[in-house]
């Protein structure tokens, strides 16, 4: 295991962390109006969302890969070149992780306490009140352990982008390894990637119990 | 399930048991003995120690130092206790806790007769012979079949009590029996529980119940800040207890009752 | 519309095919890995802190590895020549364990302590506390999320494609990559997928309902 397979590896740590980072946080706000949707009092907004979120999350997210940049190309081959592998990847992360996080949200929505809101209207306040200082602020400790391990599994899933050629992590195991014939890129890929999330696994635990406390 | 009437022994033994938490003491140097038949109600202020004493006797608290010796086992605390001496003397204890902690997965045969073939080595139509026996005195032979989930606090209690005898314990300690439930239903546990003693059961009790601990104790012990503050016959400390506060503590207690 | 169809109507039997390799390879990681996770997280669990220890490094290794990296590990790191297929079932096996292991610690340490501490006053041994009491309650309340995890593990198997298996992704990218019709081709494997896995989370829901009812 030579000193450069650990550098040319390492090549990619910043591409994860990007692409996880902005796939992820475009898919935390997308999250929001689908949960609006998904909790409409109208029921055809309601099941829009809800197919959204169910067809979105049963699709691996390889196919979603396949589809965002090779899709294009059958309509038009001059779209290969505004779906690029970088934005394609973001656009099917951000996709995804909205239909999750809308899922995540519903779910802390959820484990407000009913009296909470019954108590907001029995004092008379108002609808956008309620909503953003009663039950947001209750919902954000109950969500950030779920959203954070979502996170953490999106950092993996982010591999998956490698296959449409995102230079990160697996994307550059894969050239050394055909390279060299070998498997310790993805030896040196894999203890990256456990590097990477052993401490936020670990931050979102202490995260989590801190948050439990508090609320307990 | 008459007793022998032979010459009362010593059941239960504990001598010079202590039991810390760090730099906390809980147990603070705590001896005392049952007789064979006799029952004892522990008493005494929250946070006294009463359920830790209690919960030393069958070990599931492990005391920091001293030695408990129930019908004839004895364990010395400071060495390695060996898995079959703790099993020896489990298996002379019957335990009723305050949460019942009934197994909800298992009916209530199941819950009465499985202890028995795993502990014992019955088999499942001998174990359950007996365990509808129990519950028949318990008067829930009806509930045999259903989870414990469908049973109310009471009847709960009352199959905990019929899982513990159906292993035979020369001894049964009650933590809280009734602590847990209505007062209404308390009264069919205590009922059973005054069952029990009548018929000779050696029997500690850790309760609230002051009625119960004049009525149907043979020994009362006052617990205080992890150390026994008095003990003696139940008309004696409840008419006239010679420290002052085991009669504060009564009298608060009494009032509330 | 038509044009898939068409696509469809050329092709399904070659994906179908796959469709149905992608629902063995699941079937096959599912067996071996399950029972490894639920070694996993009694292990876990122990009250001994060497092997707890050395369990939870084991657990968080195979938790953050990403399947892509855990099927090239296998797939070329095994000495022996293994064909695509027993790599794959390996791989995801290990993955599997790794994830359930977790899953099973929780249903586990969701049983009351009081249960526990009865069974053990009533004389009854640590294994038998375990097999009669914890076990079944725990894995009845990991019930909803184990078979919420063998859908993902059923998605997880379109990474198979990387180390030549032949299942639904690698048809419907062969098929593309001859025809030029991606499109086509990965929104009919998108469907398949999709008909399998929400399906399968119907069937979930259904069940958490019955479960809950019974608790």
């Amino acid at each position: 295991m030579t000193v450069d397979t650990w550098q040319i590896v390492a090549q990619g740590i910043l591409g994860t962390l990007q692409l996880t980072a902005v796939g992820f946080a475009l898919g935390a706000l997308l999250g929001l109006p689908l949960l609006v949707l998904r909790i409409s009092a109208a029921w055809p907004l309601r099941a829009l969302a809800r197919t959204y979120i169910e067809v979105t999350r049963g699709v691996p997210l390889i196919i979603w890969l396949f589809l965002i940049y090779n899709g294009p190309t059958q309509i038009d081959p001059a779209l290969g070149s505004v779906f690029t592998s970088w934005r394609s990847a973001v656009l099917a992360i951000a996709l995804v992780s909205a239909a999750y996080m809308a899922e995540i949200y519903r779910g802390a929505l959820r484990a407000v306490k009913q009296g909470q809101f019954e108590a907001s209207r029995a004092l008379g306040m108002s609808r956008l009140d309620t909503a953003t200082r009663v039950i947001g602020p209750q919902m954000v400790r109950v969500a950030i352990p779920s959203s954070a391990s979502y996170a953490i599994g999106l950092l993996k899933d982010s591999s998956l982008a490698s296959t449409i050629g995102v230079f990160e992590i697996t994307y550059y195991a894969s050239v050394a390894s055909s390279n060299t014939a070998s498997v310790t890129p993805f030896f040196v890929a894999g203890i990256y990637y456990v590097a990477l999330t052993f401490p936020s696994a670990w931050a979102a635990r202490s995260l989590e119990g801190y948050l439990m406390k508090r609320t307990a | 399930m008459t007793t022998s009437p032979a010459l009362p022994h010593d059941a239960i033994v504990l001598q010079n048991v202590e039991k810390q938490f760090g730099d906390h003491v809980v147990l603070n140097n705590v001896s005392m003995s049952v007789s064979s038949g006799e029952v004892v109600a522990l008493i005494g202020p929250s946070g006294a120690g009463k359920s830790t004493l209690l919960r030393c006797i069958n070990l599931l608290e492990r005391p920091t130092s001293g030695s408990i010796t129930v019908e004839g086992v004895t364990i010395q605390v400071d060495h390695s206790i060996k898995a079959k001496e703790l099993a020896a003397l489990r298996s002379r204890v019957g335990m009723v806790f305050q949460s019942f902690n009934l197994f909800p997965h298992l009916t209530v045969l199941r819950n009465i007769s499985l202890p028995q073939q795993r502990v014992l080595g019955r088999s499942q139509a001998e174990a359950e012979e007996r365990a509808m026996t129990l519950l028949e005195r318990v008067g829930l032979a009806d509930k045999a079949k259903q989870y414990p989930g469908r049973c109310s606090g009471g009847q709960q209690q009352r199959i905990a009590i019929a899982r513990a005898l159906a292993l035979d314990p020369k001894v049964m300690l009650f933590d809280e029996p009734t602590s847990a439930l209505d007062p209404e239903l308390g009264l069919e546990v205590l009922a059973v529980m005054r069952e029990l003693a009548d018929e000779g059961m050696t029997m500690v009790v850790v309760t609230h119940e002051m009625q119960f601990a004049r009525d149907v104790s043979d020994h009362v012990v006052v617990m205080s800040d992890g150390a026994i503050l008095e003990e003696g016959k139940p008309h004696e400390i409840f008419a006239s207890p010679s420290q002052p506060r085991t009669r504060a503590f009564l009298r608060a207690v009494l009032d509330r009752q | 519309m038509t044009e898939i169809w068409n696509d469809w109507l050329t092709h399904h039997d070659q994906l179908l095919g796959g469709l149905w390799v992608s629902l063995r390879l699941a079937f096959m990681a599912l067996l071996l890995g399950l029972p490894a996770g639920l070694v996993l997280a009694v292990g876990a669990s122990s009250r001994r802190r060497v092997l707890r220890g050395f369990i939870v490094v084991v657990i968080e290794i195979g938790r953050g590895t990403p399947a892509l990296v855990m099927l090239q590990v296998v797939y070329n790191g095994i000495p022996v020549t293994l064909t695509g297929f027993v790599c794959a079932y390996i791989a995801l096996a290990l993955t599997t364990a790794a994830y359930t292991s977790e899953i099973i610690r929780g249903g586990l340490q969701s049983v009351p302590g009081g249960e526990i501490e009865a069974g053990r006053a009533l004389g009854m041994s640590s294994f038998d506390v375990l097999r009669d009491i914890v076990i079944p309650q725990g894995l009845r309340i990991a019930i909803p999320p184990l078979m919420g995890f063998c859908i993902l593990m059923f998605q997880a198997t379109s990474l198979a494609f990387i180390i030549a298996v032949p299942e639904l992704t690698s048809q419907a990218r062969s098929i593309a990559n001859n025809t030029f019709h991606y499109l086509n081709l990965f929104v009919i494997a998108g469907v398949l997928y999709a008909i399998v896995t929400v399906s399968a989370s119907l069937v979930t829901e259904q069940v958490e309902k019955k479960l809950q009812r019974h608790v």
